[in-house]
């Protein structure tokens, strides 16, 4: 549409673009008294009311953007730096950091994409209660009496239960700035209360490596350049870390070999030397083959395992005695000479490393896979050194003084008295409280349907949503809007109504990073980010520990005393304050304003994790076998463990989609240019055995739920095995994963992250074609 | 003169208003300047649905900003007819207070715009305010038609929105002809 114009209208239209013009324009107004006979206090305002600073009466140039830092906080391998470019108080675009050399002045296409998100009109703009949950009809609200009715509820279940278990908290990884433990600070400052503990992401393989190793502590990304060979094993790096990529070209370039082992056919399958279609969930079975091979071949590297491991000769024992290299490459799938071919050419290569993705330890056994195959780098030698590693992911450095999370519950809380845990993976406490007289009560994060609907004494009565669009990422999404029903009052805090603010009764609106103060590390690479606020919040965006603020300021009113957290903040006070000097010396800095200048990298002794060989377990060394892992009621050595047995036709996996990083930038416009609908992958053999042609409309479905959508006929799945990417696709599609994916636990998770992971990949459904 | 200037202050605080009271308040006056307008028992009800259009939480279904119907396939907001319009705003002098936070294209600002502009000529005779004003009604017939055709084609849309909407519509085709080109 353009704007039609007369004479005098085209004027105007010429001024516009001319700082000069308008300002002459302007003269000639206040010179003839037109200016003045502006009413000026209307909706708008005029200058001369509001005081010289009031407004932005010039504008800037072309390329006149300022610059700002700001870093991705969406859970992902990459945490990207970025700059964002502001003109005139609007982000225009952003760019990779070009200071960090992961990042490397580059973005994916989600975060080329962030303007989008910030000035999406969908964004949720202000605090809103629905009058009747799932109804549709909001009301807007001022922040006041939004803070009003939730303080009042908070009030009434401590006079009504005597404490405040009643009130429950379950937020993940929507937003990982450190500040943004705050939320986690405000339930502690309100007293004791119930807690959605562990993580959906990784705990099984997190709970592998600390009985391994002591730790999950994987090596610099950047030195898989110096890799010779390679394993990408059950990750998909091509849509879930680009920037890890350029090092595994790299190492290519200098004759590296690189092997891609998934049940899918995956971007990064096709970028390797070699792919393994391996049946999902024989990870384990597959590793053991490789460890009997290497060990019928006098390939184990004896001097490592002597000077380094523990229990290394009952491992060998249990491998001779119980694992063939034809069994497991069968349970795998896969030509018995070439999983031979492929141990021999991984133990011969100095270094080798193995990439061990999120996806295999998502199942029943999937904690004990990944022991199996840190157990194949560590027989190997290749633990230790640079370029080689059994890379996972680490918290190395989320050494910060987590400020805003820790707080004191009020004088004379009354809380729960019963055995606790760590609650999540970034409890740097894990569970010191516990020897507190009263604690949080924890319920597994995992489960959170099951757990309100089974929890007494008291109910969660009110449920505060942050970080986390539970409805769409959560398992078993029929169970958890049920669960929902027993709630007396849910508050969800979000950037757009999606299936989870739906079914809240106030909503509070957040920020994005660029109308935010924070700090971000990540879990795979050893950069540090500023995140400075780049623009002013949108309309009444707070961040959560505004929030929190808020919230304090109006119980404290209420009832003095009743919340710890510290009124009246300063978000970018509240950042400075979670940084020390542990992290300053870290990363080689003098203070934080070091950050603006560009990103900083931990100053590590060797690119390689455990390089002094000096493992954080019981005995010092490789666990091959723990005692800890026994006592948790796992074997203590990385012994082979059936999968979940078929309870449908079809394997269903459901991973990470290229355009979506759970359930975020998938409902944005340009995402919705690139990827329009969410479809169902299906082997063309299992679609012509069933009458279904490539774009009928299908049913899924299994016990737990179904899904209608269109089918892609593709050879990239296997026969066997149905595929659908998760993610939220906006408002106006009702595609959820989650009507099929049940809550069953995968094996580890509840040692270091608080609850067993869940078993997301060891599910089953049937298909058929129903009516378009 | 503009045959509804009264109008045009009401509409901007009708499509500008927070809550229920709000919308009462702005449509007793659009009532008052004569316009032919439905009787409303609920006023929660019209604000619900007024809401589910404008306001969110969910996508809206007729966002009432400019640049997402002047600036093509580049539906965001703060978009380059955001620009242009905080510009003739401080060409008159003028600014949002909500600036960077509400944009400035919102149509209740645009409105608003219109109407202190109706109101200075009402006193004083200037070319460059003429041409302001031409400047912005051209611009307002520009997109405030497909605004309103969204708002028509929305599902339960409350009858009283739809007769604002009406209103709105009559109030931008009264005024003095503006030559197009």
């Amino acid at each position: 549409m353009h704007e039609s114009k007369s004479s005098g209208a085209q004027n105007i239209a010429l001024a516009l673009g001319n700082n000069l013009s308008r300002r002459s324009f302007l003269k000639i107004l206040m010179m003839t008294g037109a200016a003045a006979a502006l009413p000026g206090t209307g909706l708008l305002r005029s200058f001369s009311q509001e005081g010289p600073v009031f407004g932005r009466a010039t504008f800037a140039g072309p390329g006149a953007y300022q610059t700002f830092r700001n870093a991705c906080p969406r859970n992902c391998y990459d945490t990207c730096g970025m700059v964002s470019y502001v003109k005139d108080g609007v982000l225009e675009f952003v760019e990779g950091e070009p200071t960090s050399t992961y990042t490397n002045g580059g973005l994916c296409v989600k975060g080329y994409a962030y303007p989008r998100t910030v000035y999406s009109p969908d964004r949720i703009k202000y605090p809103m209660r629905q009058i009747g949950r799932g109804s549709g009809n909001w009301e807007r609200i001022s922040w006041e009496e939004a803070l009003d009715a939730i303080s009042g509820k908070i009030l009434e279940i401590k006079e009504k239960d005597g404490s405040l278990l009643g009130m429950a908290l379950t937020k993940y990884s929507g937003n990982f700035g450190i500040t943004h433990y705050g939320v986690e600070g405000m339930l502690s400052s309100l007293g004791y209360t119930t807690r959605f503990v562990g993580t959906p992401c990784w705990p099984a393989g997190i709970d592998a490596q600390n009985y391994d190793m002591g730790n999950m502590w994987c090596n610099d990304p950047e030195d898989m350049a110096q890799s010779k060979y390679i394993i990408v094993w059950g990750a998909n790096p091509a849509y879930c870390s680009v920037h890890s990529l350029k090092y595994i070209y790299e190492a290519k370039k200098r004759g590296a070999k690189v092997v891609v082992i998934d049940p899918v056919l995956t971007q990064t399958a096709v970028k390797g030397d070699e792919y393994w279609q391996i049946k999902p969930g024989a990870d384990g079975a597959l590793a053991l083959a490789m460890a009997r091979h290497l060990i019928d071949q006098g390939l184990v590297s004896r001097e490592w395992v002597a000077a380094n491991g523990l229990g290394y000769d009952e491992y060998e024992a249990y491998i001779k005695a119980n694992v063939t290299v034809e069994w497991g490459a069968e349970q795998a799938g896969l030509p018995v000479d070439v999983v031979k071919r492929v141990a021999e050419e991984f133990a011969a290569a100095d270094p080798a490393t193995i990439w061990i993705g999120y996806g295999m330890q998502r199942h029943v056994n999937g904690g004990v896979n990944v022991r199996a195959i840190d157990a194949l780098v560590a027989m190997t030698g290749n633990v230790g050194k640079p370029g080689g590693g059994a890379r996972y992911g680490h918290l190395f450095t989320w050494g910060f003084n987590y400020n805003a999370m820790v707080q004191a519950a009020p004088e004379g809380s009354v809380g729960y008295t019963g055995a606790t845990g760590p609650k999540g993976e970034f409890d740097t406490g894990q569970g010191a409280d516990a020897a507190a007289t009263y604690t949080d009560r924890t319920f597994n994060i995992n489960k959170i349907g099951q757990e309100i609907l089974d929890a007494q004494d008291p109910p969660v009565r009110l449920l505060w949503i942050a970080n986390k669009n539970v409805v769409s990422q959560d398992f078993d999404k029929n169970k958890i809007v049920k669960a929902f029903e027993k709630v007396e009052m849910i508050v969800a805090v979000d950037l757009f109504f999606n299936p989870t603010v739906e079914q809240a009764d106030i909503v509070l609106p957040t920020v994005t990073p660029f109308e935010d103060w924070t700090v971000n590390v990540s879990y795979w690479h050893y950069w540090l980010h500023l995140n400075e606020q780049a623009i002013k919040p949108l309309f009444e965006t707070k961040s959560d520990i505004e929030i929190a603020s808020a919230l304090s300021a109006v119980l404290n009113a209420k009832q003095p005393g009743s919340c710890t957290f510290p009124q009246n903040i300063d978000a970018k006070e509240m950042m400075i304050k979670e940084f020390n000097d542990g992290i300053y010396q870290l990363f080689g800095i003098t203070s934080w304003e070091d950050l603006r200048k560009g990103a900083a990298k931990a100053k590590l002794p060797s690119s390689a994790s455990w390089s002094d060989l000096k493992f954080a377990t019981p005995s010092g060394k490789y666990e091959f076998k723990s005692e800890i892992a026994q006592t948790n009621g796992h074997t203590a050595l990385p012994e082979y463990k059936a999968g979940r047995e078929a309870y449908a036709p079809l394997r269903l996996l459901t991973p990470h989609a290229k355009h979506g990083l759970h359930s975020q930038f998938q409902n944005l416009d340009w995402m919705h240019d690139l990827n329009p609908e969410p479809l169902v992958y299906v082997h063309p053999k299992t679609a012509g055995a069933k009458g279904i042609g490539d774009g009928d409309t299908v049913r899924v479905f299994n016990p737990t739920g179904e899904i209608r959508l269109k089918a892609q006929l593709t050879n990239n799945v296997p026969a066997d095995t149905l595929l659908m990417y998760e993610a939220w696709f906006g408002a106006k599609n009702g595609f959820n994963v989650n009507l099929l994916v049940d809550d069953v636990s995968s094996d580890m998770g509840a040692y270091k992250t608080g609850s067993p992971g869940v078993a997301i990949h060891d599910q089953f459904a049937d298909i058929e074609k129903v009516a378009a | 003169m503009i045959a509804q200037t009264p109008s045009i202050l009401h509409l901007s605080r009708f499509f500008f208003a927070a809550n229920a009271a709000e919308l009462q308040s702005a449509y007793e006056g659009l009532a008052s300047d004569g316009a032919p307008l439905p009787i409303v028992t609920d006023w929660r009800e019209v604000a619900f649905s007024f809401n589910r259009l404008f306001v969110g939480p969910r996508a809206l279904q007729a966002p009432p900003y400019a640049s997402l119907y002047l600036d093509g396939d580049d539906t965001r907001l703060m978009g380059a007819s955001t620009s242009r319009i905080r510009q003739l705003y401080a060409m008159l002098g003028l600014a949002s207070p909500w600036q960077d936070r509400i944009p400035d294209d919102h149509l209740a600002l645009e409105l608003d715009a219109l109407w202190q502009i109706e109101q200075a000529l009402a006193t004083v005779a200037s070319p460059q305010l003429h041409d302001a004003r031409d400047y912005l009604i051209g611009r307002l017939r520009a997109w405030v038609p497909a605004f309103v055709g969204r708002i028509q084609a929305a599902p339960q849309v409350h009858p009283v929105i739809v007769a604002v909407a009406d209103a709105l519509t009559r109030a931008l085709s009264r005024v003095d002809p503006i030559t197009v080109c």
